[in-house]
């Protein structure tokens, strides 16, 4: 049957481009031991100014450059909450998911008159993102494995008392990477929206979520969670191929049945970094 | 004493005042947890609901907002306190529900309030004071088929459903057999989305549909088939229809790809639903609204540059389309009114 056509290969990178950024995020932050659960609102932050300020200024790339900003300022305050005031990560996160949440619905209705939708606005050609995606993948994990800021990165994650016996600083090491998490969150944002040409508040759809699940599956290593986004985005854009043979309520399902069976599969040897989610407190001397 | 008496007749003037204050008839509206905005189903409902309360309100002379009370979910299981605090206030004539959802809801309230009048749009509840309103979508359907089966040039249509339930199975219905009443060889391909609102998704699957060889995609997935008008951007040739209300309206930069809408008349049954409590005419049961229906409102289509008639508005798409293929069109959807109405056209569903 013509469903392993070339489209479905197409299609499945463009369903994973926005896991994999949020995977590739995700994978800085929680090697540098902070969670960021937020990554679902931040990407809906990202898709949600970008889109604001394509329109408003007629120019896609401001849009771009403030997708990045807005989630990089969310990650710093994710960073704030979580490294120096040492909140619980989780809690942190889902307050930026709920606080965005809430934003883009007051935000649409002022400014479009319309409930959790925006008019259309000028973009980008989409597919430059997804290129940038995928090059930005490779470049990470040379960077995270083959470079001594990467080692640093990650003996903070591990150990940061050692960190900051070698003279590393744990605290504005783990902010910086939260703010990365950030930015790449914003760009799946950023993809989505010229993606579409306009925002709407369901546009991410629990994809922020998936791309956390896609880099545990990926072992905090950047290919390994590009390969499980990839495969997520192909298993989705195969069901939509296949509801004219499986009803569609089980179809739908398939691509989150595979997630729940690879994370089983994987969460018992996961590679999670010794200090996750643990705040660092500097001894004072 | 007479102090006393003077605060007495104060307090009895007061209560017949606020008593006739309250003379006006009052509407409760809840909406649909996707609220006002959606250009849609919520407003439209908003809208029937507002005409009849400034008529209520013109002939008091109080203001729309001492008639009109309305309240906007966040989810389904902030419904039921809504429902009782309308009902226990025991001031309105009538309380509304907007959506298929409210139906279980009201089904557990209702029995508590024998004495209040309820609407639900789009469902049924088996309860003695609710009037239940469903409309027969299967009859806009079938007129978007029409349009569809006249346009398509690869004569293969496509319907985008926002989930596979039974409401949006009488939109495929409606659809297909309409496309086939044209060109009985039609095909029609359907997909759902698994969401209302992810855009994201309907693109990716609209785009499936058109590269699939459907010209035309019929949405029904709410905010879902956003993603079909801007798939249908994308190249040449490629169409959409709209649901509810005029997209080409409602989201006018993709007007010149959004060829028709069906019409969903919510406000229109909202509005008669009230005016029947006003003159003592409302019932309680199952009412359906249609062209084949007591009603003989509520569906409809969105197509060309003219009100033809009651079921037949005017477009604000752009899609250009030679004068003589718009007139065959609305001959067509003309004849497909008539046939649906006198009953030779009869519409499967399942």
């Amino acid at each position: 049957m013509g469903v392993l056509s070339l489209d479905l290969f197409v299609a499945a990178l463009r369903l994973a481009t926005p896991i994999a950024f949020v995977a590739l995020g995700e994978t800085f932050s929680e090697r540098s031991g902070t969670i960021n659960i937020g990554v679902e609102g931040t990407a809906l932050a990202g898709a949600l100014i970008g889109a604001t300020v394509s329109f408003f200024s007629q120019s896609p790339w401001l849009g771009l450059a403030a997708a990045v900003g807005v989630g990089m300022l969310l990650g710093l305050i994710h960073a704030i909450w979580c490294v120096y005031l040492r909140s619980d990560h989780v809690v942190a996160g889902a307050a930026i998911n709920l606080l965005v949440t809430g934003l883009a619905y007051f935000l649409t209705r002022v400014v479009w008159g319309w409930r959790g939708t925006s008019a259309s606005a000028p973009i980008l050609n989409p597919w430059l993102l997804v290129w940038t995606m995928v090059a930005l993948v490779l470049i990470s994990q040379i960077f995270l494995f083959r470079t001594p800021w990467g080692l640093r990165l990650r003996v903070v994650g591990e150990h940061p008392k050692a960190a900051d016996t070698a003279g590393i600083n744990v605290y504005r090491t783990r902010v910086g990477y939260s703010v990365l998490n950030g930015a790449l969150c914003g760009l799946a944002g950023a993809f989505l929206f010229n993606n579409l040409g306009r925002f709407s508040v369901g546009m991410v759809g629990g994809r922020g979520f998936i791309g956390i699940a896609a880099m545990v599956v990926g072992n905090y290593r950047p290919i390994p969670a590009f390969l499980a986004a990839y495969l997520f985005g192909f298993v989705d854009a195969l069901q939509m191929r296949l509801q004219d043979v499986i009803p569609s309520h089980f179809s739908i399902m398939l691509p989150y049945v595979l997630t729940i069976i690879v994370l089983a599969g994987f969460l018992g040897r996961a590679n999670v970094p010794a200090a996750l989610g643990k705040p660092y407190i500097k001894e004072e001397g | 004493m007479r102090r006393a008496l003077v605060l007495l007749v104060a307090i009895v003037a007061l209560g017949a005042w606020m008593g006739f204050g309250a003379e006006h008839p009052k509407i409760g509206l809840v909406l649909a947890t996707g609220g006002l905005g959606d250009r849609s189903f919520n407003d439209q409902g908003f809208w029937g609901a507002e005409r009849a309360a400034e008529e209520i309100a013109a002939e008091y002379g109080v203001s729309v907002d001492d008639v009109l009370d309305y309240v906007e979910p966040r989810s389904i299981a902030d419904y039921e306190s809504f429902y009782r605090e309308f009902s226990r206030a025991g001031e309105y004539a009538v309380i509304i529900g907007i959506g298929f959802d409210h139906a279980p809801i009201l089904e557990e309230v209702a029995p508590d309030y024998p004495d209040q009048k309820f609407v639900v749009i789009d469902a049924v509840a088996a309860v003695d004071n609710v009037a239940s309103i469903v409309f027969r979508d299967q009859e806009t359907a079938f007129l978007c088929g029409v349009v569809a089966g006249m346009l398509s040039e690869t004569r293969k249509g496509g319907v985008l459903g926002g989930m596979d339930i039974p409401l949006i199975r009488r939109f495929v219905d409606g659809f297909t057999q309409g496309m086939k009443w044209i060109d009985a060889e039609a095909e029609v391909s359907v997909r759902f989305v698994g969401d209302w609102g992810n855009p994201t998704l309907g693109k990716e699957l609209s785009l499936e549909l058109y590269r699939g060889n459907a010209d035309i995609i019929y949405g029904a997935a709410g905010a879902s088939h956003l993603g079909t008008f801007a798939a249908a951007e994308e190249r040449d040739g490629w169409w959409a229809i709209g649901t509810d209300v005029d997209q080409a309206w409602s989201a006018p930069e993709h007007a010149d790809v959004i060829i028709a809408s069906g019409l969903k008349r919510v406000d229109l049954a909202v509005y008669t639903e009230v005016m029947k409590v006003i003159d003592g005419t409302w019932e309680a049961g199952v009412i359906e609204y249609g062209m084949a229906t007591d009603e003989g409102i509520g569906t409809g289509i969105a197509f060309g540059p003219w009100d033809v008639s009651d079921y037949i508005e005017a477009s604000y798409s752009t899609v250009a389309l030679p004068n003589n293929v718009v007139k065959d069109i609305l001959a067509k959807l003309n004849e497909a009114v008539e046939g649906i109405r006198d009953g030779t056209i009869v519409i499967e569903t399942e």
